[in-house]
């Protein structure tokens, strides 16, 4: 047998093979809507009639309907069997909703449908009702599941919310669907802050932030619920601990869901303030306690130490002014801005005095100290007017200097 | 106001219990005494042997019928069973015994 003889009986073998495969191959339907058909029975969805459809022009107001209801109601029977792979068709199928909620010609072809079965002209608003409901009951379940969820599937109840606040609805609807699932929580904030119930409704607020993170509203409340709370430890003895626990917890929740850059407004933004002038107590020492006393520092690594607290305290108070410039004027904050404008620099102007006198007062020491004593003395004596106290303190640092100068 | 056909009830598909579906009734079918007439004899097939006729493995009744025969007939509710079925495609409609005026179910 010759080299080409040879490879003519190969491809026939392979033709054979082909033909042979082929035969055991289901034929393909001749339409998506065919490849419905499926046990006797017309299904709404199939994955070759999802297959052939996306095939087809994606741009037809008819084929995204078909899409959409395809995928829907593939995500249905997938979310009923908890199987994850449904998330990835609520979404696709939320996109074609959206497209064809936004999409005028839809709507008229539904009417001329809608004219055509009934035999009579459909009033307009029919139509324009049930349009503009649309987005509002394709969003509902994910709503009813995310709060279902939220406790026994926390993880599962967040893409719920993600479907929600990742849909291409208008954003006013998908900010009132969002605003809708907490609605009953927020509702009873305040009346739980009036009772005391403090804990329970910080650990009911939290849960609901791990399944919307960047809510505004439920930040919002967080932020009232944990000030409230200590602004009535700050009144208890022994409350230091907690306090300090509390607003930590919180920070770690309020501190991400905020965009750099992004300043909040309103109600957050007084309620952001609030709580950075309560860490610029904590940083500061002064949460629950009385503020620190310069005198009460024992090395210079101590004064360090108190030095970088004082500097953090100032940070989270710029901050809290920034977001609340009036924030003095509220009577319960009233000492906002005197811990901003006199307390704190005040406080490191006595840490700077304070300084110079450790190195003023130590043995062998050298030109270098005696330079930072007297950079230390200028920047305690730029504040020194404000308190006699420190003027005179400052004063006699001054002809110690002299004194260890000479 | 109409109920909201997608609202998570469990075990509920809200493409799986469309009007058109109960009825086995195309939502391209036209002619009220045409539609009157299939739904008739809907209704009787159910009645005496709705075990025959099952909806994706679900017994029907007699009053989930008739609630379809009401759904159809009122233009909002109508409108949101329209949403949730395909529109069919003529030249790709297979035939299928139980229905007489279309292929939905």
């Amino acid at each position: 047998m010759t080299a080409g003889s040879e490879l003519e009986t190969l491809a026939a073998e392979l033709e054979r093979l082909r033909a042979e495969l082929c035969a055991l191959l289901p034929a393909e339907p001749e339409s998506a809507y065919a490849a419905l058909w499926q046990g006797g029975e017309q299904q709404p969805w199939t994955r070759t009639a999802i297959r052939l459809w996306e095939r087809e022009d994606t741009e037809d107001i008819e084929v995204v309907h078909h899409l959409a209801i395809a995928h829907h109601a593939c995500a249905y029977d997938l979310e009923a069997a908890g199987d994850d792979a449904a998330f990835g068709h609520f979404e696709r199928a939320l996109r074609y909703w959206a497209a064809l909620h936004g999409e005028p010609d839809f709507w008229r072809r539904m009417r001329e449908r809608l004219d055509a079965a009934l035999g009579v002209p459909v009033p307009d608003e029919v139509v324009a009702e049930t349009r503009a409901r649309l987005p509002y009951q394709l969003l509902e379940p994910h709503l009813t599941l995310a709060a279902r969820l939220r406790l026994t599937d926390p993880g599962r109840a967040r893409r719920h919310v993600r479907l929600v606040t990742g849909s291409a609805f208008p954003q006013a609807t998908v900010a009132e669907a969002r605003v809708g699932l907490v609605r009953d929580v927020l509702d009873g904030v305040p009346a739980a802050v009036a009772e005391g119930r403090f804990a329970e409704t910080v650990d009911v607020l939290e849960s609901w932030l791990l399944l919307d993170p960047d809510s505004h509203d439920l930040l919002r409340a967080l932020l009232f619920t944990s000030r409230s709370w200590v602004e009535r430890l700050r009144e208890e003895p022994y409350a230091t601990r907690r306090m300090d626990d509390l607003l930590r917890r919180v920070d770690a929740l309020v501190r991400p869901a905020l965009a750099p850059g992004a300043a909040p407004g309103g109600e957050l933004a007084k309620e952001l303030a609030r709580h950075e002038f309560l860490l610029a107590l904590r940083s500061f020492g002064a949460l629950g306690t009385a503020a620190p006393s310069p005198d009460a520092l024992g090395s210079l690594s101590e004064i360090e130490q108190a030095r970088g607290r004082a500097r953090k305290a100032v940070q989270h108070m710029d901050r809290a002014l920034e977001l609340y410039p009036a924030m003095g004027g509220d009577p319960r904050y009233a000492d906002a801005a005197e811990l901003r404008g006199d307390g704190l620099p005040g406080f490191l102007a006595w840490l700077d005095a304070v300084e110079a006198q450790f190195l003023l007062t130590a043995f062998g020491i050298g030109d270098r100290e005696l330079s930072r004593a007297r950079r230390l003395l200028d920047a305690a004596g730029a504040y020194a007017a404000a308190d006699p106290g420190l003027e005179e303190f400052v004063r006699s640092l001054e002809s110690l200097l002299s004194v260890r100068r000479a | 106001m109409a109920d909201n056909p997608w609202a998570w009830r469990d075990g509920h598909n809200p493409y799986r219990a469309t009007p058109f579906q109960v009825l086995a009734l195309s939502p391209e079918a036209g002619g009220r005494g045409a539609i009157r007439n299939h739904v008739r004899k809907r209704r009787q097939r159910i009645e005496r042997r709705a075990d025959r006729y099952p909806l994706f493995g679900r017994v029907l009744r007699v009053a989930e019928v008739n609630a379809a025969e009401d759904r159809i007939k009122d233009p909002a509710q109508r409108l949101l069973a329209q949403l949730c079925t395909h529109r069919p495609e003529p030249p790709a409609r297979p035939e299928r015994p139980d229905d007489t005026t279309g292929p939905a179910r």
